[in-house]
């Protein structure tokens, strides 16, 4: 009887980890680009994020609330590494040459949302990207939904002066 | 209510291919599931109620070993200000959550921020002060409140704002201003306080929620007051989940919690000139104090107008009343930088008011909505008067 438990366990968990893998990891990669302007780190998160899913989580009461949570624990996951950067003194020369990270996206507006300032990437991606109405974007970075609507209005008018005609 | 912008995002046709591109390989994904799978069944069997980053390869190497060795110091206190024992939000996430996000404040988070990890329990809940933040005049602390089994608070749903609907039946959150023994010198003075409170949750991946006070002192005593070195003390009761209009409230939690600690942050304030004349949303006033912080700008001022408030019972206080305090607590204040850039201030209208025969003594303390740089500020423009810092 034990023996036959711990490999229904085992079953469930890989079972959940191809679950969790497929639905969200290429979203919590494109959501820590957007953060990060970088793919090197983006597995390492992703199996932080979907750890976290697999152990933590609460009851979800749908599909939505998942991807909701899950975005949310990306965001915080994001925001920890890019402290620990700032804070860091030394650069490691290992850190440029050894992974095998995702290709980075290549294209005029994927650069010109790159370089819009970290809160209106967030918007922008989460609104139109993700699909998410403003009101969840607000709630799932902690803010009121006049200040993403306003880093919404602030990102599309930069880009508009960016891409010129583009649209 | 979800609110949907109808306005197109400039490029949106081409971000969305750009982006559709960026994607794991077959065998990436399949390599993540398989440890996942296996580090989750390890943590169920040994920590069961622990978060442990997955080890992986690349991570060994990309740490670097300085780097490593700081966050050994951080964790054990030496030289490090960002967490203490027992805390669940770091200073720089408080800092996050109040200011915005930016990693490029650290020493300045380092100055005006403290972690304070002080706890106390009560019937199965524990609130902990997690950080504090802040001046002279302004503090904000953050605690987290978490059941000790483990579990998060069932049935509790934020707002449209993200802001959970719970209050404590009994919160007093206050600092000791040693006034008792300053009796003699502040005999004619006054003093008070304002504030917020509200909760939130700071990370869904754990069962605690979060409840941000801020308080701001002010007073008229020869030199002011300072918080910095002094002792809050926070009392809290009865957790109580306030739901719809009319309902009746839910006890979540009926505890007892008190909670000492010292502040201990560095004040980084700096007074500016004082005694200038600028408009006050049409009256005539003058700066009597004006300081800013990274953080908060305070400013005191006499307004060259005799407060009339009008002769109503207590609580009732009619329009043309808020509309008079309005007036006289929202200055406009805006921040100049030494790069051209402005901050606006969004004063609030929140302050103390003393009537002094036929002008009125104001005092207003505003936290900004990010953390400035002071090396960066070239001077503060009041109601169209400007001060060079």
């Amino acid at each position: 009887m034990r023996q036959a438990a711990a490999t229904t366990a085992r079953d469930r968990a890989d079972a959940q980890a191809e679950r969790l893998v497929g639905t969200y990891a290429d979203m919590i990669l494109r959501l820590s680009y957007t953060y990060l302007h970088s793919t090197a780190d983006a597995e390492d998160i992703c199996q932080t994020v979907l750890l976290r899913t697999m152990t933590r989580a609460p009851r979800f009461s749908g599909p939505e609330h998942e991807r909701a949570w899950i975005i949310r624990t990306t965001i915080n996951a994001c925001k920890d590494l890019l402290r620990s950067a700032a804070r860091r003194t030394t650069v490691s020369i290992e850190a440029a040459g050894e992974a095998e990270a995702p290709a980075m996206p290549d294209g005029t507006v994927a650069d010109a949302v790159a370089r819009l300032p970290r809160d209106q990437r967030e918007a922008i991606h989460l609104h139109y990207y993700e699909g998410l109405p403003i009101t969840q974007v607000a709630r799932v970075v902690g803010t009121s939904e006049a200040a993403v609507a306003k880093r919404l209005s602030r990102a599309r008018q930069t880009l508009r002066h960016t891409l010129g005609g583009e649209s | 209510m979800t609110t949907r912008t109808h306005e197109p995002m400039p490029g949106m046709g081409e971000y969305r291919a750009n982006i559709d591109d960026l994607r794991f390989s077959d065998e990436a994904k399949a390599r993540m599931a398989a440890r996942l799978a296996q580090a989750a069944q390890t943590q169920d069997k040994e920590h069961p109620m622990s978060t442990k980053p997955v080890a992986s390869t690349r991570r060994k190497h990309r740490l670097p070993l300085a780097a490593a060795a700081a966050c050994l110091a951080v964790a054990l206190g030496i030289g490090g200000a960002a967490y203490a024992s027992g805390a669940l939000v770091s200073v720089q996430r408080f800092v996050d959550h109040l200011f915005g996000a930016s990693e490029a404040q650290v020493e300045i988070v380092d100055k005006v921020g403290r972690p304070v990890g002080v706890s106390a329990s009560s019937n199965g809940v524990t609130v902990t002060a997690d950080a504090i933040i802040g001046d002279k005049t302004n503090v904000a602390v953050i605690f987290s409140i978490t059941k000790d089994d483990g579990s998060a608070f069932e049935g509790i749903e934020p707002l449209d704002n993200g802001l959970y609907p719970l209050g404590f039946a009994e919160a007093d959150v206050d600092v000791d201003l040693g006034l008792n023994a300053l009796a003699a010198g502040l005999a004619n003075a006054s003093w008070g306080a304002s504030g917020s409170s509200y909760f939130y949750d700071a990370d869904p991946s754990d069962n605690a929620i979060q409840l941000v006070e801020t308080r701001s002192f002010s007073s008229d005593a020869e030199g002011g007051i300072s918080l910095v070195g002094r002792t809050m003390t926070a009392h809290f009761s009865k957790l109580t989940h306030y739901t719809e209009d009319g309902a009746e409230p839910i006890l979540l939690a009926d505890g007892d919690w008190k909670l000492t600690f010292p502040l201990t942050y560095e004040d980084a304030s700096v007074q500016l000139p004082a005694g200038q004349d600028f408009d006050l949303n049409g009256i005539d006033a003058t700066i009597d104090e004006l300081v800013i912080s990274p953080i908060a700008v305070r400013m005191a001022y006499t307004a060259d107008t005799k407060a009339e408030w009008a002769d109503a019972p207590s609580g009732k206080a009619p329009e043309e009343d808020s509309t008079l305090a309005y007036t006289l607590l929202s200055p406009s204040i805006t921040i100049n930088m030494t790069d051209g850039t402005t901050v606006a201030v969004d004063t609030n209208g929140g302050g103390s008011i003393g009537n002094n025969g036929d002008v009125t003594n104001c005092e207003t303390n505003v936290f900004f909505d990010r953390i400035l740089n002071l090396d960066e500020v070239a001077s503060v423009t009041i109601g169209g008067t400007t001060i060079e810092l």
